[in-house]
């Protein structure tokens, strides 16, 4: 299921900030209130807790280090946390490394998030570069992940297009919210067409 | 979809940003323009007659930052500060990597800044600085460095010629601390972001090759003075250099001689052509799949992307007896908002012109108003009082204004009635002949006022006959006769002459009074016939004796 390209969508959202904001808000609205659905479904994906077994990324008694980084301890897991951090933009992505810009994204930005949602993508055993005394800490850690958060929900091409909180809630919906975005897209196109009293 | 540490998004949908493929095209380009010049000079470097040039460069490369090196370590030990220059030397050598300046330039320049200041850390934050200027204005890093360390001795007329955008006052100060946080707030990141351009990139890439050629330098200058056994000894060492560059020289030509032969072989030379456009089909065996490897991945790519172009025309497609409903129920809209928003402009523009009018009548109410006063100053009558009126309209005084437009109306005859409708006033007509009339009876008045009583003598002098008064005698006389007594005239007489009430009694003679009354039915009656009346007591008409 993946992405669909709209060729125009730059061109068109252009043309409606110039001539017809009120009608680039309505249409930013309807797909706001399209992918409110996934970021339900998302946050609903998160659990309040990861279980027993994590103690050092969810619990308040031991103070996390990173071995990556000297600024920013490893975060620990918040339920609220992640929840606020699953978030909707209707902007446009940077381009990524084949010239193509998203739109209309959902986004898990929280750190704690963020390594809920892909840890295990790349290595399901844990990575080979640990530098954790224990071998199998990367196996456990998604092992616990897995059976608490869940398995990974697909969206898109490739590999690395797998997670367990947005891409598993896009997964369940079934393309249901990229056709609402396409139809919205297509209706605010269509009346702006007609408005300048072009042929569609 | 893409996964990133920054960010884990899903896009729901994508576009194709033509804005990245020029930039990248550009960029290649100017890749290519460096890979050409690379392949140049990596062809001019293997090419015979450029071998003893790159040694060459490649000595003089290490001999000059050698000297450069050593320049400035003699510059620290002078100034007491020997024992850093390890750690001005790793300084040296970061801030090259990262900002693409060439170490021949920064030695001089930090030797330069050191001098003045002669301390470490205030010379690596003033090259930083310096570095950062050069980058914001241009000019080059020796000159800013020499700016900078005069500055910081009190010299300020270089740093004002470096169009920084220090103000005269700022110079004239002399406070170097505060020139110093104006440049660093001026121009705080500039040498990052260069060095992050495609520019500053390729000044890495010039970074790195120029240390190379020292480092190739360095082993050249190592292995001819291992290889000439020279015991460390440079001078002879460089023979050997000539030697070894004219034996390498030698071997590449030959090597181009025998590739312009090879090419020329039937077969072979396409071979050669085929490695050069497709390595990897020449690897056996192996090589054909890999080859067939991406062939299929490029083909399959190409096909997802036109399916997604497909399925969206088809999403369109199946939808259109939606897309025409939302066609209709849009252009109703439209047509709704135009004709508000017409009416709406049209509302506004009417406003604007009331507005307008308003303002420029208040302008013309100012000036009938100094008319006003000027005339109701001369005026009087109802001149004043129309005067009056129309100031009363003009003050917005209602009652006023309606006493004297009455009053204005009733002296033209006119009125108005309940429904502000103006006419003649139908009574009017009345007071003027009733005026007309008392004008009239006034005149005659005055007429009969202005007639004189003739006196007798006036009387007699015009002819006229006189009246002449009784005398007493006469009226003695007249007393005196019985006649006039006997019918009471002595009272009548006495009355005139005392002109005072008397009663007086008339006797009629009834035979008399008979044919008057008989006399008179007669004339009265329609036919002349006399009235007969029917008495019944005789008596009655008897009258008294």
């Amino acid at each position: 299921m993946p992405a669909t390209e709209v060729a125009d969508i730059a061109a068109l959202r252009k043309a409606l900030t110039k001539y017809e904001p009120a009608l680039y808000k309505e249409m930013n609205k309807e797909i706001r209130v399209a992918l409110k659905v996934v970021q339900k479904s998302a946050r609903d994906l998160v659990p309040a807790s990861l279980g027993s077994g994590l103690r050092n990324f969810q619990g308040d008694s031991t103070t996390s280090k990173s071995r990556t980084s000297r600024k920013r301890a490893f975060p620990k897991y918040n339920a609220s946390t992640v929840r606020k951090g699953i978030l909707i933009s209707i902007g446009k992505s940077k381009r990524n490394n084949q010239g193509f810009v998203g739109y209309y994204s959902i986004l898990n930005r929280s750190a704690a998030g963020m390594i809920v949602e892909l840890a295990g993508v790349t290595n399901p055993g844990g990575s080979p570069q640990s530098q954790s005394n224990n071998p199998n800490a990367g196996a456990h850690f998604i092992n616990v992940l897995n059976h608490n958060v869940g398995n990974f929900g697909k969206y898109g091409k490739g590999q690395r297009s797998k997670g367990r909180i947005i891409y598993k809630a896009a997964e369940m919906d079934q393309g249901k919210t990229r056709d609402a975005i396409i139809r919205a897209l297509a209706k605010a196109r269509q009346t702006l067409v007609l408005g300048y009293g072009k042929a569609a | 979809m893409a996964t990133t540490q920054e960010n884990v998004r899903i896009n729901f949908v994508t576009a194709y940003d033509g804005k990245g493929l020029n930039n990248a095209k550009a960029q290649l380009s100017g890749f290519d323009k460096l890979a050409a010049k690379a392949g140049k000079a990596l062809v001019g470097l293997f090419a015979v007659q450029k071998v003893e040039q790159f040694a060459k460069a490649s000595l003089k490369a290490f001999t000059d930052d050698q000297a450069a090196a050593l320049a400035l370590t003699k510059t620290l030990t002078n100034l007491g500060l020997g024992f850093e220059s390890t750690r001005v030397a790793d300084f040296i050598q970061k801030l090259e990597k990262t900002t693409g300046v060439l170490d021949e330039q920064l030695r001089p320049a930090f030797a330069n800044i050191v001098r003045a200041t002669g301390d470490v850390a205030k010379s690596q934050e003033l090259l930083n600085l310096a570095l950062d200027i050069s980058a914001g204005t241009g000019r080059d890093l020796s000159s800013v460095s020499l700016a900078l360390s005069k500055g910081y001795l009190g010299q300020t007329t270089a740093l004002g010629r470096l169009g920084a955008g220090l103000s005269k006052a700022e110079l004239a100060s002399g406070n170097f601390a505060t020139i110093q946080a104006k440049l660093t707030k001026l121009f705080a990141g500039q040498a990052a972001t260069a060095a992050d351009s495609y520019k500053g990139k390729i000044a890495k890439l010039n970074v790195a090759f120029d240390n190379m050629k020292e480092t190739v330098g360095k082993g050249m200058i190592d292995a001819l003075t291992t290889l000439s056994n020279t015991g460390g000894s440079l001078d002879l060492a460089t023979t050997g250099m000539k030697n070894f560059g004219d034996e390498i020289a030698y071997v590449l030509t030959e090597l181009s001689k025998l590739i312009v032969k090879i090419e020329k072989l039937p077969g072979v030379g396409q071979t050669l052509k085929d490695f050069l456009s497709k390595p990897i089909t020449l690897i056996p065996v192996l090589g054909d799949y890999i080859q067939l490897g991406l062939e299929n991945k490029q083909r399959k790519d190409a096909e997802a992307a036109a399916q997604d172009q497909i399925k969206f025309g088809n999403y369109i497609a199946n939808n259109q007896k939606i897309i025409n409903k939302l066609r209709d129920a849009a252009a109703a809209k439209i047509k709704a908002d135009n004709a508000a928003q017409l009416k709406a402009e049209r509302d506004k523009n009417a406003l604007a012109k009331a507005s307008a009018a308003l303002k420029l009548a208040e302008k013309v109410t100012a000036m009938d108003q100094i008319q006003l006063y000027a005339a109701i100053a001369q005026a009087q009558g109802q001149d004043l009082d129309r005067l009056k009126l129309q100031q009363a309209i003009l003050d917005g005084n209602a009652a006023s204004a309606t006493a004297l437009a009455n009053k204005v109306l009733q002296a033209n005859g006119l009125v108005m009635d309940l429904q502000g409708n103006i006419k003649v006033d139908p009574f009017a007509q009345w007071l003027i002949s009733l005026q007309a009339a008392a004008d009239n009876l006034k005149k005659m008045q005055d007429s009969l006022s202005k007639i004189q009583i003739p006196t007798t003598a006036a009387a007699a002098a015009a002819g006229m006959p006189t009246y002449t008064p009784l005398t007493s005698d006469a009226i003695s006389t007249i007393a005196g006769n019985p006649a006039y007594q006997s019918v009471g005239g002595n009272a009548l007489i006495n009355a005139i002459i005392n002109q005072q009430a008397t009663e007086v009694k008339v006797t009629v003679d009834p035979a008399a009074m008979a044919y008057g009354i008989t006399l008179a039915n007669q004339n009265q009656s329609s036919n002349g016939t006399q009235t007969t009346l029917s008495r019944n007591n005789p008596g009655y008409f008897i009258p008294q004796s």
